[in-house]
C-alpha cells in the first residue's frame, strides 16, 4: 500500500526542502563547531603569545637593572616586541614581599603583562641579586695559566687561552667560552667540558664600586674605585689595631714607607703606637666591615691584616683604574693574613690597578679575589693574578690577562650543582651584583 | 485535476533544490575541513612552539645555540625526521650586542620560534621571547 503522502503533488518539493533543511541544519552546526573551533585556536594562540611577551618582559627588565639598577622600571613601561607586531609587554618591578618603591639590592618582584591580539596575561615572581663571586673557583676572563700541584675545585673557566703544566687537579667543570682556545683540560677535569658560544660577561672593578655606591649609599656614580678614595665613603677611619685602638691611615694605604711609625716599630705599614700582638706574633691591623679603599697594599714580613667580618661584610678596592705597571706587585705573604671566620662571603679583595696581586707562600685564605678593571686611555683591560707557594684559597678567584697558579696551591669553592654556576650565587649581603635573576614565586595572576 | 503521483516539473524542481544543496553542503564541508584543519594546525602551532621555548628554557643560557636550527614535527606532535613532516619548526636565537658591540653572557638574547604546516606553506604561529641570563 502507497503513502497517502507520495499520493499528492507537491509532495516531492516538499520532501526536498525537509532534506535541505536537516541537511543545512547539520551542515551549520558543524560550521558552527569548525567557526567556533576555530575562534578558540586563535585565542589559544593569542593566550600563548602573551605569555610569552609577559615572560619577555621580566626577563627584559631583569637584564635591565643587571646593567643599571637605577634604571630600574618603578612605573609600567611598555615595550612592542617586535617592533611593529602590535603586541607589546608592560613591566615593572616592585619591593618584595610588601610592593611599593625598591631599593637596589633588596629582593623584589617583577610584574609582567604580555598583550597580543586582544588577549593578556601577567606573570610575577619574586627575584635577587647574585654577585660575581658565586659562579666559579677560578676564571681566567683573558687567560688561563694552571699549573704546579694546584688543585682546583669547582667550576673553571676562561673566555682566552688556557695553558696547563705541571699535575694540576681539577675537580668540577671546565668552561671553555666564547670560542676560548689552548689546552685540552678533558684528561685533567672530574666534571665536565662545555664550550659556551658566548663569552662569560664580567663586570670590571670599577662597575661593582658603581653598584656597591648605589647598594650602600644609594649613590649614582660614575667614579668607580675613586669614589671609595673619598674619605666620606671608605672606612678606613675605623681600621683599629688588635687592641682596638684606631688607626689613622691618611694616605689610604698599606705600603712600605708610606705612614709614620716609631722609631722602635719595625712594621712597615703602620703609624705611630700599634705594637706586636703576641698573639699573631706581628703587628696587626684589624678591619671591620666596611668598604677600604687603598691606593696600594703589601702585607709582608712582620705585618698582618686580620679581616674581622664577624658582623659584616669587608670589601678591599685596590688601586685606581689605570695605576701602576704590570711589572709592579701587590703582595700578600703566607702567614700574614688571619680572618675571624671562614664564611668566604664576607670579604672580598678587588683589585683596581694594573699592578699584579701576588700570594705567596701558606696561608688561609677566607675570601673571594676579583682583579679585572679598565679599559685605559688605550682601551684595555687589566687584572693580574699570581697565585704562588702553597696558600689554600676558600673562595672564588676572578681575574683578567695572567691568572697563574704554580705550587700546590688549592682553590676551593665547590659547585653547588648548578650548571655552569660554579657556586652557590644567590644574594651576598655586601658584595655589588653581578645579575638579578630569578628567585622564586613564579606565579600568573590577574591583569594589573 | 488529479493530486496522485509526481509531475515531471516537480521532479526536476525538487532535483535541482537537491542538487544546489548537496553542492553547497559539499562546499559548506569543504570549507569546514579547512576552518578546522586551521584550527588544529594553529593548536599544534602554539603548542610546538612552547614546546621548543621550555626545550630553550632548559638549557643553560650559556649554551644555547646562537643562529637558526629547524625541527621536523609529524601530526600528532612528535619530532620526526621523515621526509614529509606536517610542521617545520625555525627556531632563531640572536644576542643582541652589548653597547660595546660585543656579545657575551651579559646581553639579552631574543628567540623567535616560527611553526610553518607544510601543506599550507603559511606561518601557523609565530611567537617571540627574550632570554637572560637568571632569567627564566
Amino acid at each position: 500500500m502507497r503513502s497517502v503522502s507520495y499520493n499528492r503533488r507537491g509532495m516531492a518539493l516538499m520532501l526536498a526542502l525537509v532534506v535541505v533543511l536537516i541537511v543545512m541544519t547539520l551542515v551549520s552546526g558543524v560550521l558552527l563547531l569548525s567557526v567556533s573551533h576555530f575562534s578558540l585556536s586563535n585565542t589559544n594562540s593569542a593566550y600563548a603569545n602573551a605569555l610569552n611577551l609577559a615572560e619577555a618582559g621580566i626577563n627584559y627588565e631583569l637584564w635591565k637593572i643587571s646593567h643599571n639598577a637605577s634604571q630600574a622600571d618603578q612605573t609600567p613601561i611598555t615595550f612592542e616586541m617586535p617592533s611593529g607586531s602590535g603586541r607589546t609587554f608592560t613591566v615593572r618591578i616592585e619591593a618584595y614581599p610588601s610592593g611599593g618603591a625598591w631599593t637596589p639590592p633588596a629582593p623584589f618582584w617583577v610584574v609582567s603583562t604580555g598583550h597580543a591580539d586582544g588577549t593578556q596575561r601577567t606573570v610575577r615572581l619574586a627575584a635577587s641579586g647574585n654577585g660575581p663571586s658565586g659562579l666559579y673557583a677560578l676564571f681566567g676572563i683573558d687567560s688561563l695559566n694552571i699549573g704546579g700541584n694546584a688543585s682546583l675545585v669547582g667550576a673553571l673557566g676562561t673566555n682566552g687561552v688556557v695553558n696547563t703544566n705541571g699535575t694540576p687537579t681539577l675537580d668540577g667543570n671546565f668552561w671553555y667560552c666564547g670560542g676560548a682556545s689552548g689546552s685540552d683540560v678533558t684528561p685533567l677535569v672530574t666534571g665536565e667540558v662545555f664550550h659556551s658560544p658566548l663569552a662569560e660577561y664580567f663586570p670590571t672593578v670599577n662597575d661593582l664600586a658603581n653598584e656597591r655606591a648605589l647598594e650602600k649609599f644609594g649613590l649614582t656614580t660614575t667614579l668607580g674605585v675613586d669614589f671609595f678614595a673619598n674619605s666620606a665613603y671608605n672606612s678606613n677611619a675605623s681600621i683599629r689595631d688588635t687592641t682596638g685602638k684606631v688607626i689613622s691611615i691618611t694616605q689610604y694605604k698599606l705600603d712600605h714607607g708610606t705612614f709614620q711609625k716609631a722609631a722602635n716599630d719595625t712594621n712597615p705599614f703602620l703609624s705611630d703606637g700599634v705594637t706586636a700582638n703576641p698573639l699573631y706574633g706581628k703587628n696587626v691591623i684589624v678591619l671591620g666591615p666596611g668598604d677600604y679603599y687603598f691606593e696600594s697594599m703589601d702585607v709582608v714580613g712582620q705585618c698582618g691584616l686580620k679581616i674581622d667580618s664577624s658582623s659584616g661584610v669587608v670589601n678591599i678596592w685596590l688601586g685606581k683604574a689605570g695605576e701602576g705597571t704590570s711589572a709592579q706587585t701587590d703582595t700578600i705573604d703566607g702567614g700574614s693574613m688571619f680572618f675571624t671566620g671562614h664564611d668566604v662571603t664576607h670579604f672580598h679583595l678587588y683589585q683596581g690597578s694594573r699592578r699584579s696581586l701576588r700570594m705567596n707562600g701558606t696561608m688561609d685564605f677566607y675570601g673571594n679575589i676579583y682583579a679585572y678593571n679598565g679599559p685605559d686611555s688605550s682601551g684595555l683591560y687589566y687584572g693580574s693574578l699570581k697565585l704562588l707557594g702553597d696558600g689554600n684559597i676558600w673562595g672564588s678567584v676572578i681575574g683578567y690577562d695572567v691568572v697563574k697558579t704554580t705550587g700546590s696551591c688549592t682553590i676551593n669553592f665547590p659547585s653547588s650543582g648548578g650548571v655552569g654556576e660554579g657556586g652557590p650565587g644567590g644574594v651576598i649581603p655586601g658584595e655589588p651584583v653581578l645579575f638579578y635573576g630569578f628567585d622564586h614565586g613564579w606565579e600568573e595572576v590577574n591583569p594589573a | 485535476m488529479t493530486t496522485r503521483g509526481f509531475t515531471l516539473i516537480e521532479f526536476l524542481v525538487a532535483l535541482l533544490l537537491m542538487a544546489v544543496a548537496i553542492m553547497g553542503m559539499v562546499t559548506l564541508f569543504g570549507f569546514g575541513f579547512s576552518v578546522t584543519g586551521h584550527s588544529q594546525d594553529i593548536g599544534a602551532g602554539y603548542n610546538i612552539a612552547r614546546r621548543e621555548v621550555e626545550k630553550a628554557r632548559n638549557i643553560s643560557f650559556l649554551l644555547l645555540p646562537e643562529g637558526t636550527e629547524t625541527i621536523h614535527y609529524d601530526g600528532f606532535g612528535n619530532v620526526t625526521t621523515a621526509p614529509s613532516p606536517h610542521y617545520t619548526v625555525t627556531k632563531n636565537l640572536q644576542t643582541i650586542p652589548d653597547a660595546n658591540g660585543q656579545l657575551n653572557t651579559g646581553c639579552l638574547r631574543q628567540l623567535t620560534v616560527t611553526v610553518v604546516a607544510n601543506d599550507r606553506s603559511e606561518a601557523t604561529f609565530q611567537t617571540v621571547t627574550y632570554f637572560t641570563r637568571g632569567g627564566i
